[in-house]
């Protein structure tokens, strides 16, 4: 059967076709676009045709790529929202951003209130104690919700923790130990805090579970999906994953099911093996690849990050005196994984935030390169948001890919030019402008659970460069227009998994993934861009429609 | 002072230094010396780890268990949920050794001793090549991460030194130093990873104070042993660490007027674990460098 979608406008970013009001889809694909007349003569040749004039009022899009998210944004919704921005749930509930500690603790005791085991612990997440300046949130704070439970409130970094007394007694924390892991206040007591792994080591401890072992729960992936559905995102990625038999075996079984409303692509974590073993297990497991389910990537970690002060800066380093981030690899390992995968012919995906790991990645992409020549590698450095114009005509050189972490600029970009950068470093936070100068491929991206799924806000802040605040970083030249923004979004990401070929436009012959949108992003202007609401999607031509939700 | 810690806790050994630094092949000297203990190494990669085929007994997943009742885990992509997991299963180890990635910081894993009842911090020791040190201390992707390796460590172990000829070893003390600034504990040198146990471990429960003589374990060591009297550990401390920087480690078992203690001491680290169970037998033993002194402390007499 083929379908002819009618729309009040379809946006396919096609530059051959920027524009059309119909697209026809059989098969899950796109059989043909432009106006009722030209997607009729199909009849002939396909037999009679099924016009669906549900979205005669809406925009069409290509579905959205989100280029790096984890699956832990699925997981995340299973505990509680604590962060300080709205932010909408698989279910499309908009959790209220908490503005005070105070609001904070009222939404755990709400939430610990419902519960009918008051006894099991209770856990959030999302916290970001940046905006709450000098009033620190400490384990008596938490004490108020309970006493009688362990509480695990875990930072929007994830790489930090507050806990109550109770987790505190329980694991047994040495109170007198002056680890810089283990916060203090100026008296030398205990806050609750924790830092780095020690905090995910007492979230397991006071737990007794490895409560980040169940990303192959159901729930999980399922979650994923909606948040992905409600942002209009058709292929998104988890970037990275162990891809072991039951991680495998659990993203099969889901993305398998027919109703299940995104394709995945999920790269391996590549940090802790030997690339020779990395290498085994993506030939090993290629065979269980289907149309929804990509693994052949590599992903790679160079650094960690610039707010947590732990991305390899160059010198002058970082801005409020803190110490240097710490290599997440060690850089002659670096070289070598860089070498291997390029030489087996394996894509790698390379997070680097800091210019140091820039400086560090880029060297070792061309001893790889130079040893190996490999056309149409599409090896990409994500996140890079210190990458200056030097590194990025580096990039267009070594024809290396970038999928910049524009959200940043939103989220922490006022944090960037008070603590983390200053001024001038942050006028080139991810510049989306300097890479689309140079020539670099580009795609932008969310990181979620880091920050939200949403591929418009993050078009909006690549376009707009505003800062919580209401500051802009940089001038125009780090800026890129809507219709350059909402191709990163699209064909600029497909591109990065190597998969613009098939998805990204609305085209020919392309899979039929779209994005379904109550407003047309480039008649609405850049200001309205991230208040885009999406209305559902199609994926392989499957209709998938956003609940409303009041 | 640290707060006492009660027993039984499990020690736990961190053993840090850069990729290529020798860490392997400490470890692989260890896991075939053990001295009777049941260690288990949490350790980076098997491959890289040399194992005698003859003292494999089983291999299973991430972990390879030894005819000698060591066992090793591959830390996989997560430290930390590897701790947890050896820490939760029923049959518990008599020591863990972490192998540190080369380029973490080691405090940052130390701190899981602080966070856990059951942990005890036996020592942080750091690899150092000394062929490649001064290179490596002048590299600016590599001297910070070097500096905080050195500064968190309790113990140094200077490897590969068999290569070096007294002038090299000499010009490697001279930058060291320099770049470290007077440093309160010695290097210790290591050819091929042979080092006492005792070192690396700390002693074994109390049965070792009793059967550890004062007779050299190796030419570069002294060591000491004897009985103390009734004394708190601030004044015990006091005697200690007039013994630095030749001390490097210490361990005994004594009383004050709150009870009987045990007391542990690894450069600079210490720490004390009560119980009313214990017996004071008020035995200590000591290692130390070849110019250990303890005369005009308690622990002459």
């Amino acid at each position: 059967m083929t379908t002819i979608y009618e729309a009040r406008s379809i946006l396919t970013m096609n530059p051959s076709q920027e524009r059309a009001t119909h697209v026809a889809v059989r098969d899950g694909h796109i059989l043909a676009v432009g106006q009722k007349e030209d997607v009729k003569n199909w009849e002939e040749a396909f037999g009679p045709v099924e016009i669906n004039s549900d979205f005669t009022d809406k925009i069409i899009m290509p579905g959205f790529v989100e280029g790096h998210s984890h699956l832990m944004e699925g997981l995340n919704w299973n505990f509680i929202y604590t962060g300080y921005y709205d932010r909408e749930d698989p279910n499309g509930k908009i959790w209220k951003g908490l503005k005070s500690i105070e609001d904070v603790i009222a939404r755990l005791k709400e939430e610990h209130e419902k519960r009918e085991d008051k006894s099991a612990p209770l856990i959030a997440w999302g916290f970001d104690p940046i905006f709450f300046g000098d009033r620190k949130l400490n384990r008596h704070d938490l004490d108020i919700v309970s006493t009688d439970c362990a509480i695990l409130l875990f930072h929007a970094s994830l790489h930090i923790i507050n806990t109550n007394s109770f987790v505190i007694d329980e694991v047994g924390v040495d109170a007198n130990d002056n680890s810089e892991f283990i916060r203090r206040n100026s008296n030398g007591e205990l806050t609750g805090e924790f830092l780095g792994q020690v905090g995910m080591f007492i979230a397991m401890r006071a737990t007794g579970v490895n409560i980040f072992a169940s990303f192959n729960d159901n729930s999980v992936l399922e979650n994923f999906g909606k948040i992905c559905q409600r942002a209009g995102v058709t292929t998104a990625t988890d970037l990275a994953n162990n891809l072991a038999d039951d991680s495998v075996a659990a993203l099969r079984m889901m993305t398998d099911k027919e109703d299940y409303p995104v394709r995945i692509v999920a790269a391996l974590a590549g940090n802790a093996l030997e690339a020779q073993d990395g290498i085994d297990r993506l030939n090993a497991i290629s065979d269980q690849q289907t149309d929804k389910l990509r693994m052949n990537i590599v992903k790679l970690i160079a650094d960690g990050s610039i707010q947590g002060f732990s991305a390899r800066l160059r010198w002058p380093y970082y801005h409020n005196g803190a110490p240097n981030g710490l290599w997440y690899i060690d850089v002659d390992k670096l070289n070598t994984l860089i070498h291997d995968y390029n030489a087996a012919g394996i894509q790698i995906h390379i997070h680097t935030n800091g210019d140091g790991a820039i400086d560090a990645a880029l060297d070792a992409f061309e001893n790889a390169l130079s040893a190996h020549y490999r056309p149409n590698h599409r090896h990409t450095l994500q996140h890079c948001q210190m990458a200056d114009r030097a590194h990025f005509k580096r990039m267009s050189q070594l024809g290396l890919g970038v999928n910049l972490f524009s959200n940043h600029i939103y989220f922490w970009g006022d944090a960037h030019v008070s603590t983390t950068m200053g001024r001038d470093r942050a006028n080139r936070l991810d510049d989306a402008g300097g890479a689309l100068s140079a020539g670099v491929p580009l795609a932008i991206h969310s990181d979620a659970p880091v920050t939200m799924m949403n591929p418009l806000f993050t078009a909006w802040c690549a376009v707009n460069r505003t800062t919580s605040s209401g500051d802009h970083l940089g001038g125009d030249i780090e800026c890129i227009t809507v219709r350059e923004a909402l191709e990163t979004i699209t064909l600029g990401a497909a591109y990065s998994l190597k998969m613009d070929h098939e998805i990204g436009s609305i085209e020919v012959g392309k899979r039929a993934d779209f994005a379904i949108l109550d407003q047309d992003p480039i008649s609405e202007g850049e200001e309205k861009l991230k208040d885009i609401r999406v209305h559902g999607t199609l994926l392989g031509g499957k209709i998938f429609i956003n609940e409303m939700v009041s | 002072m640290p707060k006492p810690l009660t027993p039984p806790t499990i020690p736990l050994t961190i053993l840090a230094g850069f990729l290529g630094s020798g860490k392997t092949t400490v470890l692989n000297y260890i896991l075939h010396n053990p001295a009777g203990r049941r260690i288990t190494a949490i350790v980076n990669d098997f491959g890289a780890l040399n194992i005698d085929q003859e003292i494999i007994a089983q291999k299973h997943g991430n972990q390879i268990s030894l005819a000698n009742g060591c066992v090793c885990c591959s830390v996989g992509d997560d430290l930390t949920r590897t701790l947890f997991e050896i820490l939760t299963a029923p049959n518990k180890p008599d020591h863990i050794l972490i192998e540190a990635s080369g380029v973490s910081d080691p405090a940052r894993i130390a701190a899981f001793a602080s966070v856990d009842r059951e942990l005890r911090l036996e020592g942080i020791i750091c690899c150092i090549d000394t062929m490649a040190y001064a290179k490596q201390s002048q590299d600016p992707r590599l001297e910070d991460t070097m500096e905080r390796q050195i500064n968190a460590a309790h113990i140094l172990l200077a490897t590969k030194t068999d290569l070096l000829s007294e002038a090299d070893w000499d010009g490697f003390e001279q930058i060291f130093t320099k770049a470290n600034g007077k440093r309160d504990r010695s290097i210790i040198k290591c050819v091929n990873g042979a080092v006492p146990a005792e070192i690396i471990l700390g002693f074994h429960q109390a049965t070792d104070l009793d059967t550890l003589s004062s007779t050299p374990i190796s030419h570069q060591f002294k060591s000491f042993s004897g009985h103390l009297g009734e004394i708190t550990p601030e004044a015990l401390h006091q005697q200690i660490i007039k013994l630095e920087p030749h001390l490097i480690r210490a361990k005994g078992i004594t009383r004050d007027a709150d009870g009987p203690y045990i007391f542990h001491f690894a450069g600079g680290h210490w720490a004390i674990e009560r119980n009313s169970q214990i017996s004071p037998s008020g035995h200590f033993v000591l290692i130390g460098f070849e110019n250990l002194n303890i005369e005009e402390t308690i622990f002459a007499c």
